[in-house]
């Protein structure tokens, strides 16, 4: 009646993190080709993520430029924008750190 | 601006009140003009601020001019002086404008301290569970 490995089931859906390399494509892994993973909305949120770093690390670097040849007319903006894009890598970071300290468990369950 | 949004909130302050206190070092710079009576006195600025149009912080609306007219100073030794040694200055209290500078200066530290508190939040938040 109960199928107690039936639950493991879910961890299926984590090949929807193929989406993020967008290699699926060409490898054409069987499984993510014929249903949409619940995983998708999580890789593309990911990118989205990624994304908005990049945007705050290049106004950073865009406003250190202006300090360097003087047309900043207000020094906060840069130091605000460039703890905004620390906060934004220290974040990234962190995800990366919880992604493979959870890897590193799901290895270290076969033993 | 969608992660942090607490220090770009802040960050739209510190403009607004940077701008103000550049009126208002305007403001007492030009104090002391002179002018001939067939022109006009040295305007004084007055930034008008008002909540940001998509609802996230401040922003400067426009900068108001005060009147040209000035005040008619007795300056007989002044070379702009008239036939009648008249002389226009400009009409800027300083009393008035150092309380704004003390406003706009406060009020530009109030929005970095937010700042910083923000960024303590968000780097406790990113470290918890560590």
């Amino acid at each position: 009646m109960i199928n107690p490995i039936g639950a493991v089931s879910g961890f299926t859906g984590i090949s929807g993190i193929s989406g993020m390399s967008g290699i699926s494509d060409e490898l054409d892994f069987t499984e993510a080709a014929k249903t949409p993973s619940p995983n998708t909305d999580f890789a593309r949120m990911l990118s989205k993520g990624l994304e908005s770093v990049q945007d705050a690390q290049d106004k950073a670097s865009d406003l250190a430029v202006q300090v360097a040849n003087g047309t900043l007319q207000d020094p906060a903006q840069y130091t605000m924008a460039a703890n905004e894009a620390s906060l934004g890598l220290q974040m990234t970071l962190a995800i990366r750190n919880k992604a493979v300290e959870a890897f590193q468990e799901i290895m270290r369950m076969q033993a | 601006m969608s992660i942090f949004n607490a220090i770009g909130v802040a960050g739209t302050g510190v403009t607004v009140y940077r701008k103000w206190l550049d009126a208002v070092s305007d403001n007492i710079a030009n104090m002391n003009n002179t002018s001939r009576t067939s022109e006009g006195a040295f305007q004084a600025r007055y930034v008008q601020a008002r909540s940001a149009q998509d609802g996230n912080g401040a922003e400067v609306a426009g900068v108001q001019l005060g009147s040209a007219e000035g005040i008619l100073a007795y300056e007989p030794d002044n070379p702009l002086a008239d036939a009648e040694g008249y002389v226009r200055r400009p009409d800027i209290d300083m009393g008035s404008q150092m309380a704004q500078m003390i406003m706009a200066q406060r009020s530009y530290q109030a929005n970095l301290s937010v700042v910083d508190r923000a960024r303590d939040a968000y780097t406790a938040a990113i470290n918890l569970g560590k």
